[in-house]
């Protein structure tokens, strides 16, 4: 339960500072803060929020993994005026998919959150994640722990997974072609036991 | 005086549109959006790898967006035009940027005067002085237009998600129209079900496994005034051109006064000596005159005169002495008519020259 209350305390935070962690996230490196902020894995696509394993038989042996998607909405306060974080940028709050329209234009945030409640870290975890025609993914916008690495394949050579960001004349250059962009490779080199992170992106529909 | 009218139109003869390619394309309502996660890790030394394909998912249905966009294709919202000008054509580019196909009911309101009246709106193709009528065609140029008829609130014509086409209003101005005069006229787009005269209903209850349908128009606002014309997101759009009479204002004087009496044992130059008397001479035979005439350009739009041409014949009971051009280009002579022409007279001033004649 004490679990459920941290993380639904971290959500609120990320509420009032998502929209400055979307203006500025550009590097992978770094980015403690976003796997604090980041919604929890026990929120589920309806909000629903499962009650934690408490015996030792409930414990998923297994790596577990969930994918939510959210549009994104300006805070509105009571009065119904747009609200303001300190820097005058618009505070952002997350609608899930299932409460959104989403039309051309329209951003889509996914939330990855990975889970490991074994008691051996997982190594060498990947991701793989699709990336529809429809839709652009915005390569600046990834927030995730620090070590993880992004590659991306286009829909003639699957298989072959290229660095989205490669360093070039000592700068780090973002190399991927969103118009062909069809899938991306996400690399951890170790989630450790008991231990979850997240990874978010945005994408627009096209 | 406004005026707010809409008649109707044969539908399927209005238009068949193919019009040109989507600006952009769109990803149509109702496709389905997926993004599915795939798994692996090791999980101990001596454990095999663990895949675990489409581990998670998320997807979403495309919702349908109503965008219509109209565009008036006049610099700084105005048309000059001159009294009598016939077949003024004001373009209007109507645009949908929305995902989906739309029929659109035209309408077009008209507000200011021109001339003694109102303009008056004609169903039809019409050169009557006063009048105006609309058209829809795939370029600016009324040879490649189909007459609508705004009396009546039907589809102009389905649309293509992207494409777009011309509303064009064709006016004749009466020829008494006066200078500054002005009308206003406001094109406004309303986007309807395709293949239909029932304007879109915005729906967003259809959660997410339904199509919403979404008003995604921005407001409009005049592009003289900075006013909104049309409110955002209500699935239509405005926009207005004025039509500006700009005719120069020309008012011409011609005084005459006696320069010499000619009276016997006395000598002048009437061609060119001389000056106006400080008291009035008798224009007795032998006298000489001097004719002024001035023009003067009163435009209250600031439109300049060009080309100015006078003509003057002087009266048989006199003879053509000489001229001074004065203000204007050149003033001749010709078998006792005189010619002047200015080549441009601003507003608010005038330009004159003088003749100079014996009494005979």
């Amino acid at each position: 339960m004490i679990n459920r209350v941290f993380l639904r305390w971290l959500q609120a935070a990320a509420k009032t500072h998502f929209a400055a962690l979307l203006g500025h996230a550009g590097r992978i490196t770094g980015l403690i803060l976003a796997l604090a902020l980041a919604p929890a894995t026990s929120i589920a696509q309806d909000g629903a929020a499962p009650e934690p394993a408490t015996a030792a038989e409930d414990v998923p042996a297994a790596v577990q993994v969930t994918l939510e998607g959210f549009t994104l909405a300006q805070e509105v306060s009571e009065e119904g005026e747009p609200v303001f974080d300190d820097n005058g940028d618009p505070v952002m709050i997350r609608v899930p998919l299932a409460e959104s329209v989403v039309t051309p234009g329209d951003q889509v945030l996914y939330v990855i959150t990975l889970d490991n409640p074994t008691e051996e870290p997982a190594t060498d975890v990947q991701l793989g994640a699709q990336v529809a025609a429809e839709v652009e993914l915005d390569p600046f916008s990834f927030t995730g722990p620090d070590g993880l690495e992004i590659a991306w394949a286009d829909a003639e050579t699957p298989d072959v997974f290229r660095p989205v960001f490669e360093q070039i004349d000592g700068e780090e250059v973002m190399t991927a072609d969103l118009e062909t962009l069809r899938s991306l490779q996400l690399t951890l080199p170790e989630l450790a036991p008991t231990e979850q992170f997240n990874v978010t992106y945005l994408i627009t529909l096209r | 005086m406004f005026r707010q009218s809409i008649q109707s139109v044969a539908f399927g003869a209005a238009l068949t549109l193919s019009l040109s390619g989507a600006a952009f394309a769109q990803t149509a309502p109702n496709v389905l959006v997926t993004n599915s996660i795939d798994l692996t890790y090791n999980s101990g030394a001596d454990t095999p790898t663990v895949t675990q394909d489409d581990a998670a998912s998320v997807a979403f249905r495309v919702d349908r967006k109503i965008d219509v966009l109209v565009t008036a294709d006049a610099d700084n919202g105005s048309v000059s035009v001159v009294p009598g000008q016939e077949t003024v054509v004001l373009s209007f580019l109507v645009e949908n940027n929305g995902n989906d196909t739309q029929g659109l009911i035209v309408d077009v309101a008209t507000d200011g005067s021109v001339g003694a009246d109102d303009l008056t709106y004609s169903p039809t193709v019409t050169d009557a002085e006063g009048s105006y009528y609309v058209m829809i065609s795939d370029t600016t140029s009324v040879d490649d237009g189909v007459v609508y008829n705004v009396d009546t609130s039907l589809n102009a014509g389905d649309i293509a998600a992207g494409d777009d086409y011309y509303v064009l209003v064709v006016a004749n101005v009466p020829i008494d129209a006066a200078d500054a005069q002005f009308a206003d006229f406001v094109v406004t787009a309303l986007a309807t079900n395709a293949n239909s005269n029932t304007p879109v209903v915005q729906d967003r209850n259809q959660g997410l496994a339904g199509v919403n349908t979404v008003f995604a128009d921005a407001a409009s606002l005049s592009t003289r005034t900075g006013n909104q014309i049309n409110a955002a997101f209500n699935g239509s759009d405005s926009d207005e051109t004025r039509i500006l009479l700009t005719a120069p204002v020309i008012a011409a004087t011609k005084t005459a006064v006696v320069l010499h009496e000619g009276l016997p044992g006395t000598t002048f130059a009437c061609a060119t000596g001389g000056a106006v008397p400080s008291s009035p001479l008798a224009a007795i035979p032998g006298a000489c005159i001097q004719y002024t005439i001035t023009v003067t350009n009163n435009s209250d739009s600031g439109t300049a005169a060009t080309d100015i041409v006078i003509t003057d014949e002087l009266p048989d009971e006199i003879s053509y002495a000489g001229v001074t051009v004065g203000d204007f280009t050149t003033v001749t002579e010709s078998g006792g008519t005189i010619t002047a022409t200015l080549a441009n007279l601003p507003a608010d001033e005038d330009a004159s020259f003088t003749i100079r004649a014996i009494v005979d």
